[in-house]
């Protein structure tokens, strides 16, 4: 059973420099008002997944998950979460959901203690024991405000009343922007051990490629507001490899697979990324165009993976990834 | 139930000295000689710094208790907890009615029934009914609005078409025909306020329930041109 599911979503904003041309009476008609930022978005989110968005800024993440949360009314196309249309979304739902973004403005005003308080009624199942280890893991001062809190901890503030009710679906917006390595260990660590019995779906939006690679088991990269593609981290993982040939012959590339992408030539080796691995038909592939030379197949990270796939896709992206 | 009462403990806590402050100057202006106006600036003047407070706090209060968890912007933060529309503003509303409606009412009973009023002084029901319009125009524009600069400028710009629209009417009422005046004036004023108290309720219930803040806005602009439109036909004498 699938959690979340989208089927062809779209999203449009009304432009402010539609709106400025207006104005000036400069508009072109054909222009339009609005600008697109998803274009037909289709997601499966399994039961028990922990399923990472990934891509790079201003990619369409942050609004896929808002039109998810029903803090954006989609333009076209349709959107389900826990089978309600995401228009729809009550009290009924959001009781199971959790939502950490950067940009929600949490009642700065209360010390933790406060705000913990604040938030338990809401939550019939809310788990003292669950809050009582949480808070021990993060180690929050509690009488402080959350106005005087670093980003790193009024993100584990936020990821604690998110997690404390055992939400069947914990939804993050980028939760390790900004964060140092020990806080975002914390915010893993804390992560993992509410989630592990599987019995919570993840829904994670982030460009901190390492963490998603630790965390998540299933990946969908998002540009320029469409899927590029969406499977298993290890199929993922498995699929892609770099090969390494002792031999500076470019030509080579012509007659090779269409699989082997980002050729790279110089002081005797010639390098490329399988995108289609196969261990047996690789092998077979390389000792039939490089019959004569050293070989090297190696693994790579999702970072590597995510960088190759960026490049070949638009090659202006190569330096924001990098 | 639970949480409407969570929500206005809240608020109440987060605004009480502010709140405080309101009551106390409300007390102090209550208590304080009728007619101090007349009296010099020197005389009075912790006075009418507390009058001032009476009834400039309350317009930033209402912005402050509505904005705290505004429904327009999508990172409020109770747009994704288990809260309904309903109860939120059933919340807002109720403390905003408590303070600013039921609160100056009781305070003006305990007066009323210490110093006995004429007959055409305005009965309770009517300052009551006046009361809640003004609390429903303050809260429809400060839910609309996503901070208090914003709120300002647009009670600002409010007023300005409403004194605009004023000038505009009084030649339209001119060239009205005199019977339709003399009708027109007969009109019960409570009746008035009901209904258009009722465009700005419309207008919270769109930015709450609907978030529709186009036809939000179309609601205020015809209530603010109705609710001046009405009170200029029956404040304008008829021609001897």
């Amino acid at each position: 059973m699938n959690i979340i599911e989208t089927r062809n979503l779209t999203q449009r904003y009304w432009t402010k420099a539609s709106l400025h041309d207006l104005w000036s009476a400069g508009h072109n008609p054909s222009a339009g008002w609005t600008t697109k930022v998803l274009f037909d978005i289709t997601l499966s989110v399994p039961h028990g997944s922990f399923y990472a968005l990934v891509g790079a800024n201003g990619a369409g993440k942050t609004t896929t998950l808002k039109v998810l949360m029903n803090l954006l009314r989609p333009s076209g196309g349709v959107a389900q979460v826990l089978g309600v249309d995401t228009v729809r979304l009550g009290e009924k739902e959001f009781a199971q959901i959790g939502y950490v973004s950067e940009s929600q403005q949490l009642p700065k005003w209360m010390t933790v203690q406060q705000f913990l308080d604040y938030c338990r009624p809401f939550y019939p199942t809310w788990d003292r024991e669950l809050e009582a280890k949480l808070l021990s893991r993060f180690g929050l001062p509690m009488s402080r405000k959350l106005d005087e809190l670093s980003r790193g901890t009024l993100t584990k503030v936020s990821l604690l009343s998110s997690l404390a009710y055992r939400p069947k679906l914990l939804v993050l917006d980028e939760p390790f922007g900004g964060l140092d390595p020990v806080a975002r260990d914390d915010v893993t660590q804390g992560l993992l051990e509410s989630v592990q019995q599987g019995e919570t779906t993840v829904l994670i939006s982030s460009h901190d490629i390492e963490e998603v690679e630790r965390l998540a088991d299933r990946v969908a990269l998002i540009e320029e507001g469409r899927v590029k593609f969406s499977e298993p981290t290890e199929s993922l993982l498995g699929r892609f490899r770099r090969i390494e040939v002792a031999q500076e012959e470019m030509w080579l590339a012509n007659s090779c697979p269409t699989g082997w992408i980002n050729w790279d030539s110089g002081a005797g080796r010639t390098s490329f990324i399988d995108s289609a691995y196969n261990r047996e038909s690789t092998e077979a592939l390389c000792q039939k165009h490089f019959p004569f030379a050293t070989v090297q197949i190696q693994p790579m990270t999702l970072r590597e993976i995510f960088i190759t796939l960026a490049r070949k896709a638009n090659p202006s992206l190569q330096r924001r990834i990098s | 139930m639970n949480l409407i009462w969570h929500i206005i403990k809240k608020d109440f806590s987060h605004n009480r000295l502010v709140i405080f402050w309101w009551a106390a100057s409300g007390i102090l202006v209550e208590l304080s000689p009728a007619d101090f106006v007349r009296g010099t600036w020197t005389e009075h003047g912790y006075l009418i710094v507390c009058l001032l407070t009476c009834y400039v706090l309350p317009v930033g209060l209402i912005a402050s208790i509505y904005q705290e968890d505004h429904m327009v912007d999508s990172d409020g933060f109770l747009r994704t907890r288990p809260i309904s529309p309903c109860r939120l503003l059933a919340a807002k509303l109720g403390l905003v009615w408590t303070l600013f409606v039921i609160a100056p009412l009781l305070l003006l009973l305990i007066e009323r029934m210490v110093t006995p009023v004429t007959s055409r002084a305005p009965g309770l029901g009517t300052i009551g009914l006046n009361l809640t319009f003004v609390v429903l125009v303050l809260s429809a524009v400060a839910a609309w609005c996503k901070n208090l600069s914003r709120y300002f400028l647009a009670l600002l710009t409010g007023i300005f078409f409403f004194g605009l629209s004023r000038m505009a009417f009084s030649s339209l009422i001119e060239a009205t025909p005199l019977g339709l005046r003399a009708l027109l004036r007969q009109t019960n004023s409570a009746l008035i306020t009901v209904v258009f108290s009722g465009f700005w309720a419309a207008a919270l219930y769109n930015i709450y329930y609907r978030r529709r803040l186009l036809v939000a806005v179309s609601l205020m602009v015809i209530g603010l041109i109705g609710t001046t439109l009405m009170g200029d036909f029956l404040t304008t004498p008829l021609p001897r």
